[in-house]
C-alpha cells in the first residue's frame, strides 16, 4: 500500500430499502473540512443491493466521488461480505482516512476492517481535527464512561480509521445539483461464504416512532421521576411541545420505559434545539450524550445536581409540580392566542 | 462444548467523579468490577452449560495481577478455570494489539483446555468503551462474529444468537466455531455469594506471561499499538445557566416560561404540540 | 428473576428432600396465621396471583404442592419469597408450629449460593461487600455522625465497660444520626463509661442472614467479634433491635464462647430507671403510641421495657393501637423488607401507619432506626396530614 496515497473516505451506511442512514450524510460535513485541510477528495462508499437512493444523496451532500459495490451479496449487512469488498476496496485505492458511522453496523464493521490492514481505529469519536503539527485527524473521544477525554492519533498507519456517534455532525447543506464522479466496482463475495445466516428480524413495535437522534425537542426523565406512572407527566410536557420522550440509564435500567428511548453513552446520542432534563441528576454519562443541545434546561430537586452544571435554565424544584404549571402556562399562551 | 470467555477487570465507572478543582478523574476509592458486559457473556455461557451439562467454561483475562479477584468472581458464579494473561510486554497495548495479544494467548489455551467452540466477549469495556477487541479477536483467528448479541444458544454445531439491531433484533445463525460480543441480557447476571467466592478462593489461577506462548513482541504493547494517546483531559463545567428556585414551584415555572419566551426559545405564536 | 431449567430442578428437589419443609404438613388452612388483623390479609407476602389472594398460609400450600410433585418451583416464586419482611407474626399465633418465616429463609439461602438475588439485594450485598454497611456509603464516613460530640473510640485507647453497636441505619441515615447523637449525649449526662468501635463497627449482619446471604454474615459476624475480643468487650448496648437480634441470638451460633451481655438500648434504660440512676426532670406532656419492632417484640419478647421508659416520663400518655406487643403489625422493613417491592394489594407499612393515625396521637413512638425510615417514607406519602415520629431516646432527652 502507498504510504503517500490520499483522499479521505466516509462509509455511507444503508437500509434495508436502499437509503443512507443519516450519520454517514453527517460524516461528509467533517469529511469536507478534514479533506480540504490535506487537500483531498471526500470520497462516499456505498455498498448495497440497490444503492440508487442513497448514492442520490452522498451526491447531494457533496461528496467528491461516489464508489459503489453492488450485488445481492450486500442486500443485507454481513460481517464477511461487507468486510471483504470494503477490504478489497481499500486495497485497490490506499485511502489516507476513512469515517465510518458508530451504529450497530459500524461497531462490527470497523474493528474487522482496522484488524486486517493491522492498522488503527478510534472508536466513538466526537471531535475530529487535523493535527498540523503531525499532519494526522486527532481522534478526540470519550473514556471512562466519558469522564475523560482522549485525543488520539494514528501516526504511522495508514488508512487511519475512526467511528463516529450519530448526531455528533449535522448533515451539509443539501445542494442537488452538486455532481460526483461515480466509480462502479465489481467485487463479489459468494453468499454460501456468508457465516452468519439471518433466521429471522423481530422489529421492535415502538422503536420506528422514537427518533430521539431526530428530535427538535426532547424531555427526559430520571430517577426522580419515580415510576413508569411518573413517566406519564414527561409524555405529557412532551406532548404539549410537540417533542420526544428521552430517559436516563437508571430509568431504563428501572425497567419504567424501554431502552429505546434512553438518552447516555449506552444509548443515544442527541442534539435537539431544546433538552429539558427532569429529575435526572446527570451522571457524566448521561452529560457526555446531551451536552451539545442547543438549550439545556434542566429540573430537579437538588440544587447541587451536576445537570445544573450544563443547564441554560433550570427549576430547583419538585418536577411534579412544576410540568402541570408549565403545560398550564403553554395552554394559556395558545388561548392567548387564539383570541 | 468448549467455552473461553474473555473478561476484563474495570473501575465501576458510574462511581468516578471528576474533581471539580483540579479538573481530574478521582479515582481513588471507586470499585473495581467484572466489566458489566462480560458479566452477561459468563451469565449467557452458563446457561448454556445448564442445557448441555458436560460444557467446560474458561475465562481469560489480561491486565495486572489484581485482575484475579475478578477471575474469582467469575470461578464463583460457574466458570470452571480461569488464566490471567500479565506481562510487561503488553502495557499500553491499543485494541488492535490487546487482540493480538489475546489471539496468541487463545491460540496457547487450546492447547491446554481443548479448541474453543465459542469465544465469548462483552460487547464493550465500560472503561475503554471502544468495542474493538471482540471483533478483532475474531479477525486474528479467522472466525465469524455476531456482534452486541442478546441471547445465544446452541443448536448442535450452530449457534442461534439473538442479536440488537437499529430497527429491533434479528436472530442469527453461526456454525461453530465463533466469536460472540454480548450485550445487557434480559437476565441478569448471577450473584457470587460469600461462600461460593470462599470455596473458589483456593482454586489456582494460572499466569500466562510474554515466555508463556508464542507471540511476536514488536506488535504488542506501546510499540505494537497504531493509535497513540496524544493528551486526554476533562471537560470544565461551569455554571452559567440561569437556575430559578423560587418560594412556590409556581413562581419558578412562571418566571422561567417568561424568560424562555423573551429568549425567543419557545416562540409566541408557535402552536405546540400534537393535537 | 429468570431462573433456568436446572435451577428449577434443583430447587424443586431440594423441597421435596427438604425435612425443614415438612411442617407444612401441619397446616390445617385455619387462617390463624393472618386471623389478627383487622380485616383482609396483611401479610407481607400478599399479593393476587390469578386472582387468588396468597400470603403465607398460601405458601404453605405451594409448598406441598412442590412436596407432591404437581407442580415445580418457579421464576415468580423466587421473587415472591424475598417479600417476606420476617416480621414473625405468622409463626407466633400458628397453633401447629408451622414457620414459613424458617422455611422461606432456606429457600433464600439456596437462591443466594445459586446467585439468584432480586436486583435491589443484590446491590446491598455489593455495599455490604465493598464499604461494610447496607447504606452504600464509604466505609471512612462511619463516625460522620460523632462530630462534635464526646464520643470514644475503643481503637483510641477509651476505658469503658459498655461498647455501644451504633449500627448501620444511625451511623449513616441523616434522620437515624439525630437519635443516635441524642443517645451519646444522654449517656454522658448518666455518666456512663462507653466507646464505639467506630469505623471499624461493621455491618451486624442481620440484614445479610435474613436476606439469606449466610456466607456474608459470618464474614460479618467473625470481623466484629474479632474487634470485641481485641477491646476486651464485655458488654453491649444496641441501637437497633436487628443488630441487637444478630449480635444477642446468632453470633453465639457461630462462636460458642461468645460470652458477651447484648442489650438493647431500650433493656438498658429501664434497668437505669429501675435502678434511679435515670430520673427525670421535665415533663413531656404528649400523647404518644408505641409500635413494637418486631425484631424487639416477637423475636426477642421485648415488651415491657419500652413501655416502663415511657410510663417513667412525666406528662407523657400512651394510647396503645389495636394491634400491640406480640400482635403488632410490622413497619414492612424487616428481613429486607425495606428494599423490596410489595404485591398487590394492601401493603403491611401503610396498614400500621394507617392504625397509628387512626389512635389520633400526636406522636408515633418507635425503637428501630428501621421503622423510623419506614414511617417517616409513609410521612412523605402524607404530606397533609403527617404524624410526628419519635424515637424513644428523643423523649428521654426532653425529659432529662
Amino acid at each position: 500500500m502507498e504510504m503517500n496515497s490520499s483522499n479521505l473516505w466516509v462509509f455511507i451506511e444503508t437500509n434495508e430499502k436502499g437509503q443512507a442512514h443519516n450519520v454517514g450524510l453527517e460524516l461528509l460535513n467533517p469529511g469536507h473540512s478534514l479533506s480540504r485541510a490535506q487537500g483531498d477528495e471526500v470520497v462516499a462508499i456505498v455498498i448495497g443491493q440497490h444503492t440508487e437512493a442513497a448514492v442520490a444523496s452522498a451526491e447531494a451532500y457533496g461528496s467528491d466521488r461516489i464508489i459503489i459495490v453492488e450485488g445481492e451479496e450486500y442486500a443485507r449487512y454481513s460481517t464477511d461480505a461487507f468486510a471483504y469488498a470494503f477490504h478489497a476496496l481499500i486495497t485497490k485505492y490506499a485511502p489516507t482516512s476513512i469515517l465510518i458511522g458508530a451504529t450497530d453496523l459500524g461497531r462490527d464493521l470497523a474493528p474487522r476492517l482496522a484488524c486486517r490492514l493491522k492498522t488503527g481505529l478510534t472508536a466513538d469519536c466526537t471531535e475530529l481535527d487535523f493535527d498540523e503539527e503531525s499532519g494526522n485527524i486527532a481522534w478526540t473521544r470519550p473514556a471512562f464512561g466519558g469522564n475523560l477525554m482522549a485525543r488520539i492519533l494514528c501516526p504511522n498507519h495508514r488508512p487511519q480509521i475512526g467511528t463516529v456517534r450519530p448526531a455528533v455532525f449535522k448533515k451539509p447543506e443539501q445542494d442537488t445539483s452538486h455532481k460526483a464522479e461515480i466509480v462502479r466496482e465489481e467485487i463479489h463475495f459468494s453468499i454460501e461464504n456468508i457465516r452468519t445466516k439471518l433466521i429471522e428480524e423481530i422489529l421492535d413495535a415502538d422503536n420506528e416512532t422514537i427518533d430521539l437522534e431526530g428530535a427538535e425537542i426532547i424531555v427526559s426523565g430520571g430517577r426522580g421521576v419515580g415510576g413508569p406512572d411518573g413517566f406519564k407527566v414527561i409524555q405529557q410536557l412532551a406532548d404539549a411541545l410537540g417533542g420526544t420522550v428521552g430517559a436516563s440509564r437508571v430509568a431504563v435500567d428501572s425497567g419504567w420505559i424501554s431502552s429505546a428511548h434512553q438518552v447516555g453513552q449506552t444509548g443515544k446520542t442527541v442534539r435537539p434545539r431544546i433538552y429539558i432534563a427532569c429529575g435526572i441528576s446527570g451522571a457524566i454519562q448521561h452529560l457526555a450524550a446531551m451536552s451539545s443541545s442547543d438549550t439545556i434546561i434542566a429540573i430537579n430537586t437538588d440544587p447541587e445536581a451536576p445537570i445544573f452544571k450544563i443547564a441554560d435554565y433550570g427549576i430547583v424544584g419538585d418536577l411534579f409540580k412544576v410540568i402541570p404549571e408549565f403545560i398550564a402556562l403553554i395552554d394559556e399562551q395558545i388561548l392567548t392566542m387564539a383570541v | 462444548m468448549n467455552i473461553l470467555i474473555c473478561v476484563k477487570q474495570v473501575p465501576d465507572t458510574t462511581e468516578i467523579k471528576v474533581d471539580p478543582v483540579t479538573n481530574t478523574l478521582m479515582r481513588a476509592g471507586v470499585p473495581s468490577i467484572v466489566n458489566p458486559f462480560d458479566a452477561c457473556a459468563l451469565e449467557t455461557a452458563a446457561r448454556i452449560k445448564d442445557e448441555t451439562p458436560d460444557t467446560k467454561i474458561v475465562i481469560v483475562s489480561m491486565g495486572p495481577e489484581q485482575a484475579k479477584v475478578a477471575l474469582t468472581e467469575c470461578l464463583a458464579v460457574g466458570a470452571d478455570r480461569a488464566y490471567l494473561i500479565s506481562g510487561r510486554g503488553f502495557g499500553g497495548s491499543d485494541t488492535l494489539a490487546t487482540s493480538y495479544i489475546l489471539s496468541c494467548a487463545v491460540r496457547k489455551l487450546e492447547e491446554l483446555e481443548g479448541k474453543f467452540d465459542i469465544i465469548f466477549c462483552g460487547k464493550q469495556a465500560i472503561d475503554g468503551d471502544t468495542a474493538q477487541v471482540g471483533p478483532e479477536l475474531a479477525e486474528h483467528l479467522g472466525l465469524a462474529q455476531v456482534t452486541c448479541a442478546l441471547e445465544a444458544k446452541t443448536n448442535g454445531n450452530t449457534v442461534q444468537v439473538r442479536r440488537k439491531t437499529e430497527r429491533g433484533s434479528e436472530i442469527l445463525g453461526v456454525e461453530m466455531p465463533c466469536l460472540i460480543t454480548m450485550t445487557k441480557t434480559a437476565y441478569e447476571p448471577r450473584y457470587a455469594s460469600s461462600r461460593k467466592k470462599r470455596e473458589v478462593a483456593k482454586q489456582e489461577i494460572p499466569t500466562l506471561d510474554e515466555n508463556s506462548f508464542e507471540i511476536d513482541l514488536t506488535r504488542a504493547g506501546l510499540k505494537g499499538s497504531p493509535t497513540k494517546v496524544k493528551k486526554t483531559f476533562t471537560i470544565p463545567q461551569n455554571s452559567t445557566g440561569v437556575i430559578f428556585h423560587e418560594a412556590t414551584e409556581r413562581q419558578s415555572t412562571i418566571s422561567l416560561f417568561e424568560l424562555l419566551v423573551k429568549g425567543n426559545i419557545l416562540q409566541l405564536g408557535v402552536r405546540y404540540g400534537n393535537e | 428473576m429468570n431462573l433456568t431449567n436446572n435451577d428449577i430442578k434443583d430447587m424443586t428437589q431440594s423441597i421435596k428432600d427438604g425435612d425443614i419443609y415438612n411442617t407444612v404438613y401441619n397446616c390445617r388452612c385455619c387462617g390463624s396465621c393472618v386471623s389478627t388483623w383487622p380485616s383482609g390479609h396483611r401479610c407481607s407476602l400478599s399479593t393476587l396471583a390469578q386472582g387468588v389472594q396468597i400470603n403465607c398460609r398460601g405458601l404453605n400450600g405451594v409448598i406441598k404442592n412442590i412436596k407432591e410433585g404437581k407442580i415445580d418451583f418457579s421464576s415468580e416464586l423466587a421473587d415472591y419469597v424475598f417479600r417476606c419482611v420476617s416480621c414473625h407474626v405468622c409463626v407466633e399465633n400458628c397453633s401447629e408450629f408451622v414457620n414459613p418465616v424458617d422455611y422461606i429463609h432456606d429457600i433464600r439461602m439456596q437462591l443466594v449460593e445459586r446467585g439468584l438475588v432480586p436486583d435491589s439485594i443484590m446491590e446491598v450485598f455489593k455495599s455490604i461487600d465493598q464499604n461494610g454497611n447496607v447504606w452504600g456509603e464509604k466505609e471512612d464516613k462511619r463516625v460522620d455522625w460523632t462530630t462534635g460530640l464526646n464520643v470514644p473510640l475503643a481503637n483510641e485507647g477509651a476505658e469503658f465497660d459498655y461498647l455501644l453497636f451504633v449500627g448501620d441505619s444511625s451511623a449513616y441515615v441523616p434522620r437515624n444520626q439525630k437519635t443516635a447523637q441524642l443517645f451519646v449525649q444522654i449517656l454522658n449526662k448518666l455518666g456512663i463509661r462507653f466507646a464505639i468501635l467506630g469505623n471499624e463497627e461493621r455491618s451486624s449482619g442481620n440484614e445479610a442472614l435474613k436476606m439469606g446471604e449466610a456466607g456474608l454474615f459470618e464474614d460479618l459476624a467473625t470481623t466484629n467479634m474479632e474487634s470485641f475480643a481485641k477491646y476486651k468487650v464485655k458488654k453491649i448496648i444496641a441501637l437497633s433491635p436487628h443488630g441487637y437480634d444478630a449480635l444477642k441470638n446468632e453470633y453465639p451460633k457461630l462462636d460458642q464462647n461468645f460470652d458477651i451481655e447484648v442489650l438493647h438500648y431500650t433493656e438498658f434504660l429501664a434497668k437505669l430507671i429501675e435502678e434511679g440512676v435515670l430520673t427525670f426532670t421535665k415533663a413531656v406532656n404528649e400523647t404518644v403510641t408505641y409500635h413494637d419492632p418486631c425484631y424487639l417484640g416477637r423475636h426477642n419478647q421485648i415488651y415491657d421495657q419500652p413501655r416502663a421508659i415511657l410510663a417513667a416520663i412525666p406528662g407523657l400518655n400512651l394510647v396503645e393501637m389495636d394491634h400491640n406487643k406480640a400482635y403488632s403489625i410490622c413497619c414492612g422493613g424487616g428481613g429486607g423488607g425495606i428494599w423490596m417491592q410489595r404485591g398487590e394489594g394492601v401493603v403491611v407499612e401503610q396498614l400500621r401507619y394507617k392504625e397509628a393515625l387512626e389512635t389520633g396521637v400526636e406522636t408515633l413512638v418507635i425503637a428501630c432506626p428501621i421503622c423510623m425510615q419506614m414511617f417517616e417514607g409513609e410521612n412523605e406519602n402524607n404530606k397533609t396530614n403527617p404524624i410526628e415520629i419519635k424515637d424513644i431516646i428523643e423523649l428521654v432527652f426532653e425529659a432529662l
